[in-house]
């Protein structure tokens, strides 16, 4: 090989070298600005799906709040309240034997004994309970667990216990303990779980227990104020008996 | 086509008359053309998945900004309307619960007298919620004892568990204690 060929090979050369480089760098370049646009294009992608989330979600809570804005507060809790009467969030001792005593005089039945047993709570209770003794018929004794179902307080029997006064079994003293269920206080709604209707099955409910009818009598308040609070209290009026018509 | 032939119209396509800096002046031009133009095209692509993801970016800071606008004070204005029906649910449901653990005594009591002979007589009587009944009583013939049993056996979709117990004859009478479940 001459010296001048030998010169424009490697001249030859060093413009292919030379090529190769542009033309790598030119892809290099490319590979690069492809995943750039490859990623920042998957990321909108991921951005967009929750977006897509976040639009639904927006829709739910906006149809939330405006189902319960349709909603008349006070007209709705009114007609609640047989429903928060029915499980109330607080101990009731002195409703319930103001209760326990109204219906057993309307059942002519006696009351013996009537205490606060403590705390009863379980797989399906929290609540607590009530012992008592009565004194009465048997009839009577069934109509008092009869009222006792018609009561707008929840109270359940526990146990009852039939122990005849007398040979022919026309007395007995009756043993009961009850069971007062207390629900406790809903914590604060969560808007993604927010309701504002009732089923069918939870109207029904709602209406059956509006009509129930059997509370404490209201009695007629006493009066504030004594001398000495270690002298002998009045007496209360007796709670008239209502007749049940046939 | 001889091979003599083929070599020599290879040859002939493999000249080039050309100057070898002009040639190379026209191979550079098209390949900064064709850089520039694949350059473009890239930079093009890149501008539209950046406008793109913003885009998406504005659209999920305008959704997130409504959702707590919702939140806070759309929400409040509502929530004591809510806390009264997740409430009143909580005690709706505990209803039917309550109902089926405590259920009506005096129906049981009634069901339970449907089924005593007239020759049997209660001493005391205990029952529970769950409907599981303790009798202490007496009877004159052992016979009536077993007829008020057979009696509840038929009925099995009322009266389950059947067993008797501390059966002792006395001068007068038979006494006894039965338990069974009554549903």
């Amino acid at each position: 090989m001459t010296p001048a060929s030998e010169n424009k090979s490697k001249q030859l050369f060093l413009k292919n070298l030379n090529l190769l480089i542009r033309a790598l760098a030119l892809v290099v370049t490319l590979l690069v600005v492809w995943f750039f646009a490859k990623n920042t294009f998957s990321a909108a992608q991921e951005i967009d799906k929750k977006n897509q989330q976040l639009a639904q979600r927006e829709s739910v809570i906006a149809k939330t709040i405006a189902n319960l804005k349709a909603i008349n507060f006070q007209t709705e809790k009114d007609r609640l309240a047989a429903v928060d009467q029915f499980f109330p969030t607080q101990k009731d001792p002195f409703e319930i034997l103001s209760l326990v005593e109204y219906l057993a005089g309307q059942s002519n039945l006696k009351v013996l004994s009537l205490a606060e047993a403590g705390r009863s709570e379980g797989e399906n209770e929290n609540g607590y309970t009530i012992q008592t003794s009565l004194e009465g018929s048997y009839d009577a004794i069934l109509n008092f667990f009869s009222a006792l179902y018609q009561t707008k307080r929840a109270i359940g029997i526990k146990s009852a216990s039939f122990n005849p006064q007398d040979a022919g079994g026309q007395t007995f003293e009756l043993g009961l303990t009850f069971y007062l269920p207390l629900v406790q206080a809903a914590s604060e709604s969560k808007i993604d779980k927010a309701v504002s209707t009732f089923t069918a099955d939870e109207e029904k409910i709602i209406k059956t227990l509006s009509a129930r009818t059997i509370s404490q009598p209201a009695t007629e308040s006493a009066k504030f104020g004594r001398h000495n609070p270690f002298s002998e209290f009045e007496s209360p009026q007796p709670i008239p008996k209502v007749t049940p018509t046939p | 086509m001889s091979f003599r032939l083929w070599f020599d119209n290879k040859k002939k396509k493999e000249i080039n008359l050309l100057p070898g800096s002009e040639a190379a002046t026209k191979l550079t031009t098209s390949t900064i053309f064709l850089a520039a133009v694949l350059l473009s095209a890239a930079t093009l692509a890149c501008a539209a998945a950046v406008f793109y993801k913003d885009s998406k970016i504005q659209q999920q800071k305008k959704l997130e900004n409504r959702i707590n606008q919702l939140e806070t004070g759309e929400w409040k204005k509502v929530l004591p309307t809510a806390n009264l029906f997740s409430g009143s649910k909580i005690k709706v449901s505990g209803y039917q619960k309550f109902v089926d653990n405590y259920p009506s005594l005096d129906q049981k009591l009634n069901l339970i007298s449907q089924f005593v002979p007239s020759t049997v007589k209660f001493n005391n009587l205990k029952i529970d919620n769950r409907g599981k009944v303790n009798i202490a009583a007496r009877a004159r013939r052992p016979e009536d004892i077993n007829a008020w049993i057979t009696a509840m056996k038929e009925k099995p979709q009322s009266f389950t568990d059947i067993a008797v117990s501390s059966t002792t004859r006395t001068p007068e009478y038979y006494t006894f204690s039965i338990q069974f479940q009554v549903k």
